[in-house]
């Protein structure tokens, strides 16, 4: 169960967030919109440990984890926008930076975990150098969830890939919350934002609930 | 713990990666510069590289005494140590200047040593080239100090003889000429070697062209890491961020670099001084691993600071280039210190490129200094904590 309360966030002077507040339980998918520039990229930060809130209140199963970034790191997984990959290796040596377990847990993933179903076990031994954008992205959410952590955080997951790449990503965001995962991602894409359980709209640092079911010009009708 | 030592692991993997394109930087590096200095030596030197001096020497016919005293003269270590002297007629010598085969000529003239017995003094023709290049010059110098050596040695007999006369004895005068003649020579000449014991050089204990080897190798060795530039640029912010949240810290990041890199100038090292060594160039001491293993971390230290400092890529590369060429310039690694102002002469010994030098003359010479392993280690840290600063203040 993860609850965000009352989490603020400035820049200098300019305050980006101010009191987001909102919670997210097991087999659910958040959905937060916004325009560029918004803060939604700042909220996931916070929440993955990455960056400090400047107050509030971030518990994932009881466990207090703002301003832990251990905590954080064990009990999330974040997919940020660009791939934090190490271009000149090979993609098992990423997979092994990342992956939390043994090797034998890595392998095991390989074949049947999350690896196996972003169809990371053919490129095991390429460089990430030569791999497609969305080869990438494939390989940033296997090292990311490597971790096995109860949540999951993807910033603009589909952003730039083919479509059958999003599709895939898709399909294992559907069978991650079926097995009690919760996830929370920031999307522009209507198809991805349909995966949502619930919705939040960011304006202004503040962050508001709003239907599931809107249509994009709703949702930009929300922006205004 | 895992993650940090698993991250050098990658680190020292993802180097390696590098090493090819690291040697064939070297490579041409070595071959750039070595040819730049040669041009510079042509141009410096008259459109020719230093090299011996041939002097034509023309002696009158049938004069033994002016031939034997030539021979002496090009016995003499201060003029076989740079001049070949070839006997020719007066023509030969005279075409061989024109033709640029000779760089000077000596015309002997008839009578020359009898001449000089008798105090008549009959003078030497010394023939230069219209555009005197250095072997000219230095020969022409030459020359002058065998004049002065000359004249010393008639003053001294003439003394002899005024003595004589004055103590009304002057029948002895020719048995003393022949006398003083010969002390002369056995004394004054093994005495020049005395002088030569020891030798005295701008380029300090080894001889220049050994120390300019070494300045250009401890040049190329800190812009080798040129061609590594992918390898040293500050990590992806992405990529660091995500590595901080795992508990890869700074120290880990640079340290990691810092090693990837040394474990390359490791291999440079190991290969150049294990072919030395078995060529004979320099010889095996048991303190050379260390200084080796001093040497790499120490450079490899300073290219990952020019980096951090920069912040990026092409600036790093900027700022390697220009800054290891500069400090390179004022520790004496281009000109001599003795030719660069007391101010620079006082700094260099704190300045990281003269310490390389002194390691490498030292790895040559097989005298080590303990200082050097103290020193070595200082600018390993330096390097290291100023890196550290610039990778923590990073946002």
């Amino acid at each position: 169960m993860l609850e965000v309360s009352g989490i603020c966030k400035s820049y200098g002077k300019h305050r980006i967030l101010n009191g987001v507040s909102f919670s997210a339980g097991p087999g659910q998918c958040v959905g937060i919109v916004g325009t560029n520039g918004c803060g939604k990229t700042t909220l996931l930060s916070i929440l993955a440990g990455a960056l400090r809130a400047d107050s509030g209140s971030i518990r994932i199963n009881g466990t207090e984890i703002r301003g832990r970034s251990g905590a954080a790191a064990d009990l999330t997984a974040y997919v940020p926008q660009e791939n934090p990959l190490i271009g000149e290796l090979s993609v098992k040596d990423n997979l092994l930076l990342w992956h939390r377990g043994s090797r034998k847990e890595m392998e095991r993933d390989l074949t049947e975990g999350c690896s196996s179903v972003l169809g990371i076990g053919p490129m095991l031994k390429k460089r990430v150098d030569t791999l497609s954008g969305g080869m990438k992205k494939r390989l940033s959410i296997a090292c990311a969830l490597s971790g096995r952590a109860p949540v999951l955080i993807m910033d603009e997951p589909g952003a730039a890939l083919d479509l059958e790449c999003k599709r895939d990503i898709q399909a294992y965001l559907k069978a991650y919350t079926a097995d009690g995962g919760t996830v929370i991602l920031t999307s522009h894409e209507m198809e991805e934002l349909a995966l949502c359980t619930s919705m939040y709209v960011l304006k202004d640092g503040v962050l508001t609930k709003t239907r599931n079911s809107l249509s994009a010009e709703e949702l930009i009708r929300q922006f205004q | 713990m895992k993650i940090r030592l698993f991250y050098l692991k990658l680190e020292l993997k993802r180097a390696l990666k590098c090493l090819p394109l690291m040697a064939a930087g070297a490579a041409v590096l070595m071959f750039f510069m070595g040819a730049a200095a040669l041009l510079a030596g042509k141009a410096l030197y008259g459109g020719q590289a230093a090299g011996r001096i041939t002097v034509g020497v023309a002696l009158p016919e049938n004069d033994i005494l002016a031939k034997q005293v030539t021979s002496m003269l090009s016995s003499l270590e201060s003029v076989k140590s740079i001049c070949d002297l070839s006997y020719m007629s007066r023509e030969e010598c005279l075409e061989g200047m024109e033709n640029g085969e000779l760089l000077a000529a000596l015309l002997v003239p008839e009578g020359f040593v009898q001449d000089i017995m008798s105090g008549v003094n009959t003078p030497v023709s010394v023939l230069l080239p219209e555009n005197a290049g250095v072997e000219s010059r230095i020969f022409k110098e030459l020359a002058d100090a065998g004049a002065q050596t000359l004249s010393a040695a008639q003053a001294g007999i003439y003394a002899g003889d005024e003595v004589l006369d004055q103590f009304h004895c002057s029948e002895a005068r020719a048995q003393l000429e022949r006398d003083l003649n010969r002390l002369y020579l056995e004394y004054s000449l093994p005495r020049g070697e005395l002088f030569r014991k020891t030798a005295v050089s701008a380029s300090g204990d080894v001889k220049p062209v050994v120390f300019y080897a070494i300045s250009l190798f401890i040049l190329a060795l800190m812009l080798s890491a040129i061609p590594v530039s992918g390898f040293l640029q500050p990590l992806d912010p992405v990529l660091r961020r995500q590595l901080l949240l795992a508990g890869v810290g700074p120290v880990s990041m640079i340290l990691s670099r810092i090693l990837g890199l040394a474990l390359l100038y490791m291999i440079l090292l190991l290969s150049a001084s294990s072919a030395a060594v078995l060529t004979g160039a320099i010889p095996f001491s048991s303190a050379l691993p260390a200084a080796l293993l001093l040497l790499s971390v120490s450079a490899a230290s300073l290219a990952v600071c020019a980096f951090q400092a920069a912040g990026n890529r092409m600036g790093g590369v900027l700022f390697l280039f220009l800054g290891a060429t500069a400090l390179h310039f004022f520790s004496g690694g281009i000109l001599p210190l003795v030719f660069l102002p007391s101010a620079f002469q006082k700094a260099a010994p704190f300045l990281p490129p003269y310490i390389f030098i002194e390691t490498v003359k030292m790895a040559v010479t097989a005298h080590w200094e303990p200082w050097i392993f103290a020193a070595l280690p200082a600018v390993f840290l330096a390097g290291t904590f100023i890196s550290l600063a610039f990778e923590v203040k990073r946002p």
